[in-house]
């Protein structure tokens, strides 16, 4: 071992003390010697200090001083980011009397003034941008809108919106020569101006900044290479040049180099940024035509070179570099003030580069054609600061390890984490997909957090709400006025601070995309946060720390685990581990409190978290990666316990209810849709493990474990429960406002639709109608369905007499020994399937129940090491039934309704409202569809029927009778047949059960074609036929789309999920990333002392 | 980290049996803890006394205790060669004369030193 010097105070005193000792010096505490031993410990240890920390400062994960750890950055090759600013899309409106007068030219460096700040024209190619007016031209010759009058010889300007077609003379002067035109040749004229109007291009990007022009400042920004030294008064070249600004944005700077060239003709080219750290060979061997930005470490300022470490071709000594600057304000730039209603548009006025704000079109005839109009401004980007210190250490050695790369998934998030938009990234490969997708990409970005000051000049993530001892995330909740608004540019300023804006995203993967192979597909899911809910019981509060003093610690104590430096749960990939987070609380709170902690997980939907990734951009998809890698989930037997998997069912997932009743009017109804009031009662969502609880019965009796399949997948459905008052006599149908369908599973004799009609008059207020089901079924007056009901046939054999009188209960045994073919009586026809229609009649104020399931989704898991488990939920975005009603989703529980509010809907509803928005600022992917690519042949194809039905075979052959269910006899008569070896063809051509087995074909509801997907591989067509790589797993049909209970105008709220792990450790998967959303203390107030 | 007698960092020091010191090392040493401030040595922040704040206070019948207190208090912690017997102090205007005295530990005889403060 090597003797050293020691290090510290202590040690330095005893070694000096020891050394004076050996040499017979007195040394006790009080002596001489001992004082001046310690005064020379001391500076050594000092000097040792001193010495470590520069040290460390030369080692980036031990730097601490912004210019070493920049120092430290380069040195591995990383330029980190600077400045952002923030990014809008500006909309100009036109007034349409300027229909005709040519071009309007928006000269570059115009700027919208906006809080403040200005945001400038700043990217566009060439001079501008020219917006088309439209001209009127006849014979060759554009008019001039002002001199067109009706009489010859006058300057009365005639209104051209209005030209009188019939043989009516209009004169015009141009160029002093009078010309006439009829009304219909001037109204052609003006028709063709006013199309190009109409379709002109009328937005442009606009950039938070100042803009300082190289005009402005000679001095610094025109500049050569030759400079005169100080020191030697010699000329010198340098391949550099500093720019002396600070705050330069990230793209902020334009290079123009000036030059001659081998002919001695003069040039001028603009100069684009090099990404990379070093100048690349791209086969111009004269000039890069690229520039290379390291900012000054010690002052800050950029210094642009055109060659660095014998690297660049650079640029001709003679050259003149000119630069335009755009200084960034940065997270600072926002168009609005922080407090500001989101509501409000933001709006700016536009200026040109001299700040005048007068734009003439190119003819001259109008001086001023933007006069008094306001500039729309929607947020593309936000803005951000410099890369922060932790970013840097960070993203520096792991970019380069990967060499600028990109090939792991490791690279691609380290790429994307240098963004200071973007918190933490998830990046999978297609391999991790299912179906596995080779040649995809997914990312998902996770943004900054977004914390408030509060009144201590703290920063916080949380609200608190002192009379619910509850603390509530910042941020989180959708207030219900976005649902009033279409334009999703709107609706997207509530989203701002939790996903990243599409913007954002697409600036992101375009840098990735040159770098990485050029046949990967790109695709962003923005992330599904889980949201954590704590409810914390402190047994007992002691004396000296009341609930004031100790929730904001428990509450600090969560929030650090989460948010802060201790476990960083709010991660992608993060672990949790509940025992962490009590022993946490638990030692927080100290040992003469007891605590208690539970926990409820909820997965957070909303439009931001459909995927729109499909053949048909119609038909979005939800899907939820989880995973349960540390449980067991197969009993001693070696058969699934789907008990041990995490839960998804939710209790009224859906709702539906309106507010405020009162103020609206109760009489605004629409004649002729013959309903005054509806109700969605409950969407409950479940997960159907019958089918694999019905195959492991069969397998059991083979003797054959379970444990080895390789994936289970049971069905996800939701039980929905309407109600609908009839508003008038003698009613034969009505519109439903949601498309009814049948389950879309084989056997239509499980849960299938149930009308229930009830008596007429027995409540006039509709929510005072009763809810339970033996409540109910005292009022009712008829029933349909196609099976029976089973809960109707359990509450006859379990009532007591108390309950019903004789009278009641002959009738309801009439109802149910007289109930009504549900297809017999009720049609619902193919092609609109929102209208309900009856052959018997309805009575005024009848209410009809309608209860029926349908299948929304699929949950997987995936048998293997990693234990991971997919929930894929289908959306219908082709369909908006709710679009108003849904507003009522987060009113109070007691539901109630407005009949104007229904009429609105309706009426809406009648002119079949698509959600074809576009998505663009939603969700990223390139291609947009991965299931189906415009050729449609990739992954998936077009196949005909049939082959499926084979499937039937083994479903059919449960008997659920064992479990206790209801089975048609049809249902049954088939099964046995099939169990007797007979093929599905067979029973098909057999009359016996020709009509049944079509019926269940017509309960597959739009199968047009099926969509079959790969788990492995391609879809390959070489003109003869058809292969598949892989082997089908899985068919896509587009009814479980088309007929989901999930429409895409549902989630312009939140809608929660319920996600329950068995045991509270679970880890997450791909974009799910787990968020602190709420703290509550429970019976905080009533036991504090 | 120490070093042992057998690793020594520099060897051309004169190694002497024993340490030295004598009665005037000691009376030096308790002369330098109880005039050397607490919290004045670098590195050592609880080295001294706090008699250097007594003349500046009230000169009274309290003083003697808080002198005793005080000077009782610093040898027993940084001078262990001694024991404190007791002190004698003569308060005057503007003075205080402490002689302190004790017994080496190692001996039955004693000693005294004497320590003037001037206010």
């Amino acid at each position: 071992m090597i003797q050293t010097i020691p290090f510290n105070f202590e040690d330095l005193y005893e070694n000096a003390k020891s050394i004076f000792e050996r040499t017979g010096f007195d040394v006790s505490e009080g002596s001489n010697t001992s004082q001046l031993s310690a005064v020379m410990a001391y500076m050594i240890a000092a000097l040792n200090t001193n010495t470590a920390f520069n040290i460390n400062e030369t080692l980036l994960p031990y730097a601490t001083k912004r210019k070493n750890i920049l120092q430290d950055a380069r040195v591995l090759g990383y330029e980190p980011q600077h400045k952002l600013s923030y990014k809008y899309r500006a909309t100009i409106t036109i007034d349409d009397k300027f229909i005709g007068y040519g071009t309007l030219k928006i000269p570059r460096y115009s700027y919208v003034s906006a809080n403040g700040h200005k945001y400038y024209l700043w990217d566009s190619d060439g001079d501008g941008i020219y917006i088309g007016l439209g001209t009127i031209t006849i014979d060759g010759t554009p008019l001039n809108p002002e001199f067109i009058s009706k009489k010859q010889g006058t300057v009365d300007k005639v209104d051209l919106k209005n030209i009188n077609t019939s043989s009516v003379y209009y004169y015009v002067v141009n160029r002093e020569t009078l010309l006439a035109f009829q009304g219909s040749v001037l109204k052609e004229a003006y028709d063709n101006a006013k199309n190009v109007f109409n379709n002109s291009e009328r937005t442009f990007e606009v950039i938070e900044g100042n803009v300082i022009l190289a005009s402005n400042d000679t001095s610094s920004l025109q500049r050569e290479l030759r400079v005169i030294s100080n020191d030697t008064q010699e000329t010198v070249v340098t391949q550099y040049i500093d720019i002396p600004y600070n705050d330069v944005e990230e793209d902020g700077i334009q290079c123009y180099v000036s030059y001659y060239d081998d002919s001695g003709e003069r040039q001028q080219k603009e100069f684009k940024r090099e990404e990379n750290y070093f100048f690349e060979v791209n086969g111009n061997e004269y000039l890069n035509e690229t520039y290379l930005r390291l900012d000054d470490i010690e002052m800050n300022t950029p210094r642009v070179y055109f060659q660095y470490g014998g690297m660049g071709t650079g640029i001709p000594e003679d050259s003149t570099v000119t630069f335009n600057l755009l200084i960034s304000s940065g997270k600072d730039g926002y168009a609005k003030e922080p407090g500001a209603d989101p509501e409000e548009e933001i709006t700016g006025t536009l200026s040109n580069v001299n700040g005048t704000t007068n734009f003439p079109d190119n003819n001259g005839w109008a001086s001023n054609i933007l006069s008094g109009s306001k500039v729309k401004l929607d947020l593309l980007r936000p803005g951000s600061s410099e890369e922060s210190n932790e970013s840097i250490r960070i993203n520096a050695s792991k970019v380069y390890n990967s060499a600028r790369r990109l090939i792991t998934n490791k690279d691609y998030q380290s790429a994307s984490n240098k963004s200071t938009n973007v918190r933490d990234s998830s990046v999978w490969g297609g391999e991790e997909e299912f179906p596995r997708s080779p040649g995809h990409i997914w990312y998902s970005f996770a943004i900054p957090y977004n914390p408030k000051i509060d009144s201590n000049g703290n920063k916080t993530n949380f609200s608190n709400d002192k009379n619910k001892n509850e603390y509530i995330r910042l941020y989180t909740e959708i207030p219900n006025k976005t649902l009033h608004f279409k334009d999703i540019s709107v609706r997207n300023q509530y989203y701002e601070k939790l996903y990243l804006t599409g913007k954002s995203i697409t600036e992101v993967l375009e840098q990735h995309k040159t770098k990485s192979p050029l046949s990967l597909s790109f695709h962003h899911r923005h992330p599904l946060y889980l949201d954590f809910f704590y409810e914390i019981r402190l047994l007992q509060y002691n004396t000296t720390r009341s609930g004031e003093d100790i929730h904001p610690t428990l509450k600090n104590v969560l929030e650090n685990c989460f948010c802060g430096d201790d476990l960083k749960l709010e991660r992608f990939e993060a672990e949790y581990f509940h025992n962490n987070i009590v022993k946490r609380l638990d030692y927080t709170v100290s040992d003469r409190c007891g605590i208690e902690c539970n926990l409820k997980t909820k997965i957070c939907l909303n439009e931001k978290t459909l995927c729109t990734e499909n053949w048909n951009r119609k038909y979005k998809d939800i899907y939820i990666p989880l995973s349960v890698p540390f449980e067991k989930y197969f009993n001693s037997e070696n058969y699934l316990d789907v008990s041990r998997l995490p839960s998804i069912d939710t209790k009224n997932f859906l709702r539906f209810w309106f507010e405020e009743p009162e103020t609206k009017d109760p009489n605004g109804h629409a004649e002729g849709e013959e309903v005054a009031e509806y109700n969605l009662v409950s969407g409950d969502l479940y997960t159907d493990w019958s089918y694999i609880e019905a195959d492991q019965i069969i397998k059991r009796k083979q003797g054959q474990p379970t444990a080895y399949t390789k994936m289970f997948i049971a069905p996800v459905k939701i039980s929905m429960q309407y109600r609908y008052r009839i508003e008038y006599a003698n009613v034969n149908s009505f519109k439903l406002g949601f498309k009814l369908a049948p389950d879309n599973t084989k056997d239509p004799s499980f849960k299938n639709i149930q009308v229930l009609v009830y008596k007429a008059n027995y409540h006039k207020k509709f929510n005072q109608y009763p809810n339970t089901l033996s409540e109910n079924y005292k009022f009712l007056e008829r029933v349909y369905c196609d099976g029976d009901i089973k809960d109707l046939k359990e509450y006859i054999r379990t009532a007591s007499d108390d309950e019903l009188s004789d009278t009641e209960r002959a009738n309801l045994q009439t109802i149910y020994n007289n109930k009504q073919s549900f297809t017999s009586n009720f049609t619902y026809n193919d092609a609109n399937r929102e209208t309900l229609t009856t052959s018997v009649s309805f009575a005024k104020n009848n209410i009809v129940e309608i209860r029926f399931e349908r299948t929304c989704g699929y949950y997987y898991l995936f048998n293997g090491f990693e234990k991971k488990i997919l929930v894929h939920l289908f959306v219908n975005g082709d369909y908006c039934g709710f679009d108003i009603a849904a507003e009522g989703m987060k009113g109070s529980t007691e539901y109630d309704v407005l009949p104007q509010e229904v009429f609105e809907n309706w009426s809406t509803h009648e002119s079949k409202i698509n959600d074809d928005t576009l998505y663009n600022e939603i969700t990223y992917s390139d291609p947009r569809s991965y299931l189906y690519t415009t050729d449609r042949q990739y992954l998936t194809c077009i196949e005909p029927t049939g082959e499926e039905l084979e499937e039937e075979k083994f479903y059919f052959s449960y008997n659920p009778e064992e479990e206790g269910r209801y089975i048609n006899p049809v249902s049954k008569q088939i099964r046995d047949e099939l169990l007797k070896g007979k093929t599905f063809e067979e029973l098909r051509n057999d009359s016996r059960w020709t009509g049944w087995l079509n019926q269940l074909e017509t309960m597959e509801l739009g199968v047009q074609n099926g969509h079959y997907l790969t788990t492995e591989g391609f879809y390959l067509d070489d003109g003869i036929v058809e292969i598949y790589t892989g082997p089908l797993i899985r068919r896509y049909n587009e009814a479980m789309y088309l007929y989901s209970p999930l429409t895409a105008d549902l989630f312009r709220q939140e809608i929660f999920l319920d996600v329950n792990y068995k045991s509270m450790n679970f880890k997450v998967q791909k974009n799910v990333i787990p968020r602190l959303r709420n703290v509550k203390f429970i019976n905080a107030s009533a036991e504090e002392f | 980290m120490t070093f042992s007698s057998d690793e020594r960092l520099y060897e051309d020091f004169n190694t002497p049996e024993k340490t030295v010191f004598d009665e005037e090392a000691i009376k030096n040493s308790i002369r330098n803890i109880l005039l050397t401030p607490i919290g004045t040595m670098p590195g050592k922040p609880d080295f001294g006394s706090r008699l250097l704040e007594i003349p500046f206070n009230q000169n009274d019948d309290s003083t003697r205790i808080l002198v005793t207190r005080v000077v009782y208090e610093a040898l027993v912690r940084w001078e262990r060669r001694v024991n404190f017997l007791g002190l004698k102090i003569n308060q005057k205007e503007n003075t205080i004369d402490i002689k302190i005295i004790f017994r080496f530990v190692d001996s039955s005889l004693t000693g005294s030193i004497n320590i003037d403060l001037l206010q």
